[in-house]
């Protein structure tokens, strides 16, 4: 925790920052009278992450604090009984629809859905899926806990997976990503180089400044350790047949 | 072997996982590693709402035209003085049980054992927060809570006796009145062993995430 007296000043230096925000939710839900109230409120915030501010994780105090000032002023709205039920509301069904239809055509035209697309698969209008983009781009919440686990991002309609078996197929992938998370740096990038941005082996080994070879090697190593790691093997192909052959003695290597 | 299987599907598909907040933070202002960059990037460029999130936070964050007038710095005075009245009535009530403990002999320290005495007060110096301990004729155990200062409600007070503890929120009873009350039942005070000491602790920060 800061000193008493910085704390003051970096509480003070950053209050532009919570009338920009209580400027934009009551833009959002058209609530300029609780301009006020959520100014109170985003304070207490704001003072919240001055306090348990870390410089050493990377990013700035305006950052940190963005996301508790909007917690601050959230938490008022839920309270209050007229805005409280149209954000339950709006989020509960129009936010979550918007999410699972755009995410549905995200995953089948590899690129932005418009508002339009989104419009028409959702039956809303355009207005109002500009209301729920605009009320999820201004929400603390991760859209993945945007109620039942943010079901719905992953509800591939066109491929006949029922909403358990999209949410299990989320899991998975999530799971996938948590491991990568603890790889090193080199691994994880390589392996997202290949597969986020489908580059070829020598395109990867370009953007890394390596060799074809070293980056065949990272990403066949982290395979084969994702592999162990989540017992799925390619077609035809026994996970165990080659376990023994790394120099590792077959031990699970992350690479950290 | 499979052109595309399940390990290289699943990593194609990390792309269409959306961006936590602490990425999105991190993206912004550059502190994401390299490695986690390229896919953010990837979603970004395919999400409509990821993106939309980080430009409303570019927006904000780059704004700074909110001018600070006097009534702002007097709202963030009067924040921070009833933060720090709160800090000191809690030291206070830590130091008030000590001196009540020590006052009647029995264990130094913040702890007391059981009194024989049907009731027991006690209350801070300033006499902001009361306590007063009952233990009834059925074997029942009370401590009940009061205090004047409206500006500690919310105050999270744990009682612990033996292995059993509760935790009260002073609330407002009446107005300009705040209460709260633990209660050992019979049957949960026949678990107290009898050598049980009572200790009564102030809980301030219980929230860590901010909340939605």
């Amino acid at each position: 925790m800061p000193l008493p007296e910085n704390r003051e000043a970096l509480v003070i230096g950053h209050i532009w920052l919570v009338k920009s925000i209580a400027r934009k939710i009551c833009k959002i839900f058209e609530c300029i009278e609780l301009f006020e109230d959520l100014t109170q409120e985003g304070t207490i915030g704001l003072i919240k992450a001055v306090d348990r501010y870390d410089s050493d994780a990377g990013v700035q105090l305006s950052t940190y604090a963005y996301r508790w000032i909007r917690g601050g002023m959230f938490n008022y709205l839920n309270k209050n009984s007229k805005y409280g039920m149209k954000i339950s509301r709006l989020l509960r069904d129009r936010a979550r629809k918007i999410v699972r239809e755009h995410d549905d055509l995200m995953r089948k035209l590899g690129r932005k859905p418009t508002i339009e697309e989104i419009a028409k698969a959702s039956g809303l209008k355009n207005k109002e899926v500009e209301e729920g983009l605009d009320l999820l781009a201004m929400s603390p919440v991760d859209l993945a806990d945007l109620g039942e686990g943010g079901e719905g991002s992953f509800e591939p309609t066109n491929q006949g997976l029922s909403p358990e078996e999209s949410t299990i197929r989320r899991g998975q992938i999530e799971d996938v990503l948590a491991v990568l998370r603890q790889f090193a740096p080199d691994r994880r990038r390589a392996l997202m180089l290949r597969y986020c941005e489908d580059l070829s082996n020598r395109e990867t080994a370009e953007k890394m400044g390596k060799t074809e070879g070293a980056v065949k090697l990272l990403v066949h190593r982290a395979l084969e350790d994702l592999r162990k790691i989540f017992g799925s093997s390619p077609a035809g192909e026994n996970p165990k047949k080659d376990s023994g052959n790394r120099n590792d003695g077959g031990n699970i290597d992350v690479g950290i | 072997m499979s052109e595309f299987n399940d390990i290289e599907r699943r990593l194609k598909e990390t792309v269409l996982i959306h961006l936590s907040e602490d990425e999105l933070g991190a993206y912004h202002d550059n502190a994401a590693h390299e490695a986690d960059r390229c896919r953010m990037e990837n979603h970004l460029a395919r999400c409509l709402i990821c993106s939309r999130k980080l430009q409303m936070m570019q927006d904000v964050l780059q704004s700074q035209g909110e001018s600070v007038n006097d009534q702002d710095i007097a709202r963030v005075k009067a924040l921070l003085d009833s933060q720090r009245a709160v800090a000191t009535v809690v030291s206070s009530i830590i130091v008030a049980f000590n001196v009540w403990v020590k006052k009647r002999s029995i264990h130094p320290g913040m702890r007391a054992r059981f009194s024989t005495a049907k009731v027991e007060d006690g209350q801070m110096e300033d006499g902001s927060v009361r306590w007063r301990y009952v233990e009834k004729e059925s074997g029942e155990r009370i401590v009940r809570f009061a205090s004047h200062r409206v500006e500690l409600e919310g105050l999270k007070i744990m009682v612990k006796a033996g292995q059993l503890s509760k935790t009260v929120v002073l609330k407002p009873v009446t107005q300009g009145q705040l209460g709260a009350e633990v209660t050992f039942t019979s049957q949960e005070s026949e678990k107290i062993p009898a050598e049980a000491l009572l200790s009564i602790d102030v809980l301030t920060e219980a929230r860590d995430q901010p909340e939605v």
